[in-house]
């Protein structure tokens, strides 16, 4: 069995090993190499090598478990340590690769996790109002013109509600930005997958200190009270998913 | 009226969109490609988007 | 790069239901020209003159009525014309 590395996150050198076990039942442990620790699971990759990856990243059941089993090592590992979460699917060859990596990432991480610190992540996510039904006046319009004229003015009327939406959406972002210490905003998700009936407006993560998450959920909840019921939805808390990058690192 | 807290406790398991979003790059987008099959055998491939994107790093 | 396929996305006709099927995918692709045409018309109608604007407002009335007929006929809804393009969003304004 030809075998490689699966990173979950960093953490420091003395985070201890996680109960939980990883992808596909895989023990999980901690590579340490200096002031820096990798929490990995060896894999097969007849599953999670490049090929077999293309295919099993297609399989929305194999996401759904792999990215399950994933967030539980992580999430075990946040609750006791200062955790930095690699996406998913983060593989080296082997245990002397990944050593290499957290040399090479050293001082970088050292810093990310200090900066991380026990702030946590917070989801909000925002819904558009339901949409009014198109009325159907403009099926019996007196004239051609009179036709043109209301279908005019409903691509107005459409072009402007989306104005106002975006806007809406990116004074929210900026808001409960200026209440947390980063931001972050999503694609907004795709209906298909979220069941959802109402567009989504915005699709944001927010990383908040635990001394500053009374005043956050204050101005979220400030905010949610001037909307529709429902619109707002935070979901949380989270580790810091959205706030590490290899990039940065 | 208060935002409605979606809560993650202990035993609750994130939704699997909200964790999709995290641990994939860009998140995702579900394929439309729609297959006419007629009598079991497959007639006509519509292709109309194909896109996911994932960040990986290799050791 | 890779698709997600999530969805049996299968459309399963028997010979009853293949027309219905095919129906709808001809008819989407129509709303999607039809409506093309209406957002050009509104926004050269003011260069047009009167009679310009009145001849092409009816044929796009007239269009939009044999539309609906013809969704009726098969029992389908403005929503059952909409694809959904992920991040481009729906190919029709709904």
């Amino acid at each position: 069995m030809t075998t490689g590395t699966y990173l979950y996150a960093l953490c420091r050198p003395d985070a201890p090993q996680p109960a939980v076990r990883g992808v596909s039942g895989a023990p999980v442990r901690v590579v340490r190499e200096g002031d820096v620790g990798a929490l990995v699971s060896t894999v097969d990759l007849a599953e999670f090598g490049e090929q077999a990856l293309m295919a099993n990243l297609d399989d929305l059941s194999w996401l759904a478990r792999v990215a399950q089993e994933h967030d539980a090592v992580v999430q075990a590992c946040a609750r006791v340590t200062t955790t930095a979460p690699l996406r998913l699917a983060t593989i080296c060859s082997d245990d002397e690769s990944v050593r290499e990596r957290l040399r090479q990432l050293s001082p970088a991480a050292v810093q990310l996790l200090a900066q991380l610190g026990d702030r946590q992540e917070w989801g909000v996510k925002l819904y558009a109002a339901v949409t009014v039904p198109k009325s159907g006046s403009t099926r019996e319009a007196s004239s051609g013109v009179a036709y043109l004229r209301e279908r005019r003015d409903e691509i107005d009327r459409r072009a402007a509600a989306a104005d106002a939406a975006r806007r809406q959406a990116d004074d929210i972002f900026t808001c409960l930005a200026g209440v947390a210490i980063d931001a972050r905003r999503h694609r907004p998700q795709d209906p298909q997958l979220s069941g959802a009936d109402a567009p989504m407006l915005l699709n944001a993560s927010f990383l908040v200190e635990p001394s500053g998450l009374d005043r956050f959920r204050a101005a979220v909840d400030e905010m949610a009270a001037a909307l529709p019921p429902d619109s707002l939805i935070l979901t949380g808390p989270w580790p810091a998913y959205s706030f590490v990058s290899m990039e940065q690192l | 009226m208060t935002a409605t807290l979606d809560a993650r406790v202990d035993t609750a398991p994130p939704s699997l969109v909200d964790l999709l979003d995290r641990l994939l790059g860009a998140g995702v987008v579900v394929s439309g490609d729609v297959i006419l099959s007629l009598a079991g055998i497959d007639l006509v491939v519509v292709r109309l988007r194909a896109l996911i994107m994932t960040v990986r790093d290799d050791g | 790069m890779a698709e997600l396929r999530v969805l049996p996305a299968r459309v399963d006709s028997d010979a009853e239901s293949i027309e219905r099927d095919l129906f709808r995918l001809v008819l989407t692709v129509i709303e999607l020209i039809r409506q093309l045409m209406e957002r050009q018309a509104v926004r050269r109608m003011d260069e047009l003159d009167d009679r310009q604007v009145e001849a092409l407002g009816t044929a796009l009335m007239q269009l939009d009525a044999a539309m609906t007929e013809l969704r009726e006929r098969y029992d389908l809804t403005p929503a059952d014309l909409n694809l959904d393009l992920g991040p481009l969003g729906m190919l029709l304004d709904g």
